[in-house]
């Protein structure tokens, strides 16, 4: 998998946000480092949403942090309308920065447990929002009645009072709260109970339409993804393996990692015939010295030689359908076969 | 899986009888379990699948005698190869702890000791139970970990937790629980906390070993995904009550409990298109100390109607061994007039479904119904 090339990027005028050769690297001692993120080049385009997949530790969201330059990418660009956030100076990137907001994973830690309600979704509006506490006021209730949540009652009280899909909303609600443009969502639902995902999920789609929202969401289950997504990329070890509309990669996955994946998550359906003969762990190569060629190639049970000399990089695979791989699982038209 | 062993063997391994543990805590009794009763054969598995606050962590701690403290009541029996586990002495515990009955939990960081290598977790358990010697406990203890494929066993057994993945110490754990051949094995949310690759693979293994040693199983999770194809029957639990009980197939095939029905709905699915709209449910789980009168279902029910919320619904045995609580069952005739009525009526859990909207506050009646 290794996936280098930007066969998969749109052209630059069309995208909102737009990342190219993107590497995160975290030093060890005596020289060595974590490759979080090795090469990744992505785009989003106003109003999209792009979904990232991969199991723990394959870069998914320090790669989307990497975005809003926390911490700024080793080395790599982030184009956002027209300008590089990558070589902002620090004023420049605080304000760049408001347009982008972040909705974590577990919701109740994510809001201070001694403040208000109230105080937690004016904070960003305390930084860059009106002065005026009237004006400030108006636009947390706004934004609480958004998310379904009564301002008059929640305003006062604090987050022990609230269930962990209530705080969830409550943490939309503060990255809505200065009007952003693209907003991370990571995890935002894996530590939900299924019928309180299915709220946040319908939420979200709806928020996304009322405000014209972009979103970048990273989850590890493929079924949340899909449902949420226009786009999906599939990252393992710090490259991306596939990136398509996110219909046809599940209708077709052309990454052998993508056909793991999607043959390993559980179906609620008790007649889909089950593979229970993978049981042995595999050799889990490390981020700190990953493999030559494919990083993905340890796993894969169609790798050959190639596979260990050469990475392979992005082609086409079909209309926005685009694979990392010397041997996908679907046929690759030849003229495509160009990379950046 | 194995249907016809099942009529072979009459009498279960595990019969759970009207099984109750309240809490007593400051706010009142907590009853996280109520009145629960199944049976498990020799050689099946159990799937008890509900949402955070079901009661069915409880139900599995209260069968193994693990909820401590003064403030818990446990009543009813469970009767495990005939002798009632509840009214045994505690001190007779720890013999049937590991021995006759282990347990897997969720996050097997907290459930190994961070400061002893893992060749002594599994052998501690291995010389107290079955008398070995230190050296025969060590060479089963290798064996265990290669039968839950951990490469380079002899080595493993000297490594500690942390050195391992969150996969491995999962095997680890499973390998402590088969150690002294348990006849059943209960799996508390055993993979919720791994990557979808490796819970195929830890599920496998659990298949595999139970399959080899014919143990029955007890499988605890909020994932319906989980159970499907893996459990001979499902249990669904909501409010510390079984709504419905019947084998896999016909649970998935045939449901008939509202909120089964509700939560396989929830569920969004990779056949589906992107951006379908999921249906939600209303509201929030009851509060166990001050419960509604009635269903406990009845305010998040689309389908309720006034006798749901004065009446409890006993668990009626229906076809095939399907068993489900509720007066206007999924499938039903009735079910679809009280659907009907309800969506005219603008009952807000019924739009809920109908509409994919947020309801966080239901009605504990339908007088307040039209929004």
């Amino acid at each position: 998998m290794a996936g280098g090339g930007k066969a998969h990027l749109r052209d630059p005028e069309s995208v909102l946000v737009r990342a190219e050769d993107l590497v995160v690297e975290f030093p060890l001692s005596e020289g060595r480092v974590v490759n979080a993120v090795s090469g990744v080049s992505l785009d989003v385009k106003q109003g999209e949403t792009l979904g990232l997949v991969g199991e723990s530790g394959c870069g998914k969201s320090t790669t989307a942090k990497s975005l809003i330059q926390l911490p700024p990418p080793t080395s790599g660009t982030v184009t956002y309308s027209g300008s590089d956030l990558t070589s902002l100076d620090r004023g420049a990137l605080r304000k760049a920065r408001t347009n982008f907001q972040m909705i974590f994973q577990d919701p109740i830690s994510s809001l201070n447990p001694r403040r208000k309600i109230g105080e937690v979704v004016a904070e960003p509006l305390k930084v860059w929002g009106p002065r005026n506490k009237e004006q400030q006021t108006a636009l947390v209730d706004e934004m609480l009645e958004a998310v379904g949540i009564d301002p008059g009652i929640a305003r006062d009280k604090r987050s022990h009072e609230f269930s962990g899909g209530q705080c969830q909303r409550i943490s939309i609600a503060r990255a809505l709260v200065l009007n952003p443009q693209v907003i991370i969502c990571d995890e935002p639902v894996s530590a939900l109970d299924v019928s309180v995902q299915a709220q946040i999920l319908n939420m979200l789609e709806d928020l996304k339409a009322d405000y014209g929202l972009t979103l970048v969401f990273i989850a590890h289950d493929l079924a949340v993804v899909k449902n949420i997504s226009d786009r999906v990329a599939v990252m393992y070890l710090g490259k991306l393996c596939e990136v398509s509309e996110s219909n046809a990669l599940y209708d077709a996955p052309a990454h052998p990692y993508t056909e793991l994946l999607l043959s390993s998550s559980p179906v609620p359906d008790p007649t889909i015939e089950l593979d229970i003969t993978m049981v042995e762990e595999e050799d889990l190569p490390s981020p700190i010295n990953p493999p030559s060629g494919c990083r993905f190639r340890t796993r894969c049970k169609y790798a050959t030689d190639r596979c260990a000399q050469e990475e392979p990089m992005m082609r086409q695979v079909s209309q926005d359908h685009y694979v990392a791989c010397h041997h996908p699982l679907v046929s690759v038209p030849e003229k495509a076969e160009v990379s950046a | 899986m194995t249907e016809a062993t099942s009529s072979q063997r009459d009498e279960p391994l595990l019969a759970v009888q009207d099984l109750r543990t309240h809490f007593s805590i400051n706010a009142g009794l907590l009853k996280a379990v109520d009145g629960v009763s199944f049976d498990l054969h020799a050689g099946q598995t159990l799937g008890i699948v509900g949402e955070s606050g079901s009661g069915k962590t409880v139900l599995s701690r209260s069968i193994m005698r693990l909820n401590l403290g003064n403030n818990v009541h446990t009543s009813g029996r469970a009767f495990f190869a005939g002798q009632d586990l509840l009214s045994l002495p505690m001190r007779k515990m720890p013999e049937i702890w590991g021995q006759d009955i282990a347990m897997v939990f969720q996050d097997p960081m907290t459930s190994l000791n961070p400061v002893v290598q893992i060749g002594r977790q599994i052998t501690e358990h291995i010389r107290k139970h079955l008398g070995t010697s230190r050296k025969e406990a060590t060479a089963l203890a290798v064996e265990l970990l290669r039968s839950v494929r951990i490469p380079e066993a002899e080595e493993a057994i000297c490594v500690y937790p942390h050195q391992l993945s969150g996969g491995m110490r999962q095997r680890v754990s499973i390998a402590i629980a088969l150690a002294c051949g348990p006849r059943l094995l209960f799996a508390d949310e055993p993979t919720t906390a791994l990557d979808v690759t490796v819970q195929h693979q830890i599920l496998n293994l659990l298949g595999i070993q139970q399959n080899e040693r014919d143990m029955a199983m007890v499988f605890v999770t909020h994932d319906l995904g989980v159970v499907a194809g893996r459990t001979d029957e499902i249990i669904v639990m909501y409010a510390g009550k079984i709504v419905e009980k019947a084998n896999t197939n016909r649970i998935f095939q045939h449901t008939s409990h509202p909120y089964t029905e509700a939560l396989l709905r929830s569920i969004p699915k990779t056949d589906q298109p992107s951006h379908t709209r999921l249906a939600a449910i209303a509201g929030r789980p009851p509060n166990l100390i001050t419960m509604p009168t009635g269903c406990s279902f009845s305010p998040r029910c689309p389908y309720a109607q006034d006798r749901c919320f004065e009446e409890e619904p006993p668990l009626q045995l229906g076809e095939s061994g399907h068993s489900t609580a509720c007066w206007y069952q999924v499938g039903t005739p009735e079910n679809q007039q009280a659907w009907d009525k309800n969506l005219a009526s603008g009952r807000l859990s019924t739009l809920a479904v109908a509409r994919g909207q947020i309801v966080d506050e239901v009605a504990v009646d339908l007088t307040a119904g039209a929004s």
